[in-house]
């Protein structure tokens, strides 16, 4: 996949911004497919696409785990968020 | 004669002040109001007392103007302040820091007075209530760090969309302070960025408990936010002033959790349907590709000379390779139907035409000849063979019947 003269577009070039952003590139990937006429070659691009766009999703979804923080004040009121200190949960 | 110090008045009223002033910390009393005057300097005076006592009391315009209820005589209150000597009226009295009223009865005055005043101030209206975000990254909560509603949220946060960060503005929600922290929470969130939707809010509670979310300083903090603000005081039935300014009202932590944030399952479902849904629409294109694969093969093999052909040929690998991984994604069928148009393509490839015996033949200025009636006499054709090419020189034109 890292073979520059791959075909396949680097998964990585356009990783989406966000759950919520590839959760809309999907939505809209598929309702491209589902009107007619799409050209083999887009659909075909717009389908690796829609795989990779979707393993991302689970990817996201099996892996979450919750991060915690708490927002803190230092010494000239600038603010910051500091993570849960080991141990506690 | 006089071992004992004289002292003089002003001298002996300093010492008392001294003393009684030392003596006491900030603190609370209760007790009911009389004689309650607003001077139009702006400070408050009035009396404290109860059954058997009076204590004068005061309270400075700065503090006076930030009073969220009209004190009236009668009432029943709770005064934070300190205790003060007033040298030149040679008495003691309560310097007022803060003015509450007490009782549910006088909470609900003061309640009701507040609300109104806002309400009409336009802090309610439906029409700047803002739209949550549907998928939040970061999730500001402004409650204490110790309180069961952050552990509920935590918890179903984590069970519902753990992808989103929580970040916890820490502060008191009960007693003296409560408000201010709640206030400075939410600003806080706001200065500090990032963060796409807060929660406000504590367990339940009495009235007493949920009056920080009663003042107008909070009601303040909320309006002001940038940021949308979901309110989740503890109390089913009781609306407090908070749930009133706030974007949205939750009845729980927890239920504002469940509102602000997705479902981690029914998103689950959504990705299964479009998943399912991208497979049908690749396996049906397939399908057509393999029709439009056959229409190119058969068009283009003899006609165009051979290395526009390598040229078209290695587009058509690419785009078997990639239907291939399609395929391989889905039905073994999809493969078995490349694997025929491999081969139909090899069948139509021109060096395959050439070895079953055909020959391309080119004039002088490259193009094929495809028509006899095209040809001169004496003309030179160059004649390409499976193996190599000849040159041949027309001798006689015979057009063929059906195609003059």
């Amino acid at each position: 996949m890292t073979d520059p003269t791959s075909i396949f577009p680097d998964p990585a070039s356009e990783a989406p911004q966000s759950f919520e952003d590839a959760l809309h590139q999907l939505e809209d990937l598929v309702a491209r497919l589902e009107s007619d006429e799409v050209p083999l070659e887009e659909s075909l691009t717009a389908f690796e696409k829609g795989q990779r766009l979707l393993r991302y999703c689970e990817a996201k979804l099996a892996r979450a785990e919750q991060v915690f923080k708490q927002l803190a004040r230092d010494a000239e009121g600038r603010l910051s968020a500091e993570g849960e200190p080991p141990g506690e949960s | 004669m006089h071992a004992e110090k004289v002292y003089q008045v002003s001298e002996l009223t300093r010492e008392i002040k001294l003393q009684l002033e030392g003596a006491f910390p900030t603190l609370w009393v209760e007790g009911e109001i009389s004689g309650y005057r607003r001077h139009t300097s702006g400070h408050h005076y009035f009396t404290l007392k109860d059954k058997s006592s009076q204590l004068p009391a005061v309270m400075w315009r700065g503090r006076a103007s930030s009073l969220s209820f009209r004190p009236t005589d009668g009432m029943k209150v709770l005064a934070w302040g300190s205790v003060a000597v007033y040298e030149a009226g040679g008495r003691y009295q309560l310097d007022v820091l803060v003015l509450r009223p007490a009782g549910v009865g006088e909470l609900q005055i003061a309640f009701e007075a507040l609300k109104a005043r806002l309400a009409e101030e336009g802090l309610f209206d439906e029409a700047r209530k803002r739209r949550l975000p549907a998928f939040p990254q970061r999730v500001g909560i402004v409650t204490s760090p110790t309180g069961a509603a952050i552990e509920d949220m935590r918890k179903v946060a984590a069970e519902r969309w753990p992808l989103a960060e929580l970040l916890l503005a820490p502060a008191r929600v009960q007693g003296e302070g409560a408000a201010a922290e709640i206030a400075s929470g939410i600003a806080d969130l706001n200065k500090y960025g990032r963060v796409d939707v807060i929660v406000i809010g504590r367990g339940g509670g009495s009235l007493e408990d949920l009056w920080a979310f009663n003042e107008e300083i909070v009601a303040r903090a909320i309006f002001r936010s940038r940021i949308p603000v979901v309110s989740a005081v503890g109390h089913e039935i009781d609306f407090t002033i908070a749930d009133f300014v706030a974007d949205v009202r939750a009845a729980t932590p927890s239920a504002a959790m469940e509102i602000v944030l997705p479902n981690r399952a029914e998103i689950a479902t959504r990705l299964a349907t479009m998943r399912k849904s991208l497979g049908r629409r690749i396996d049906r294109r397939i399908a057509e590709a393999k029709a439009g694969l056959q229409g190119l093969a058969t068009h283009w093999a003899l006609r165009r000379p051979a290395e526009i052909v390598r040229g078209h040929r290695q587009r058509l690998d690419e785009l078997e390779m990639r239907l291939q991984s399609a395929a391989g994604r889905l039905a073994e069928t999809a493969k078995q139907r490349l694997a025929h148009l491999q081969d139909l393509l090899r069948a139509h490839h021109p060096a395959a035409v050439l070895a079953r015996g055909y020959a391309i033949v080119r004039r002088d200025d490259g193009s094929i000849l495809r028509d006899a009636r095209v040809a001169r006499v004496d003309e030179t054709l160059h004649v390409r063979l499976s193996r190599g090419e000849v040159d041949a020189t027309v001798k006689t034109i015979k057009p063929s019947r059906d195609s003059g």
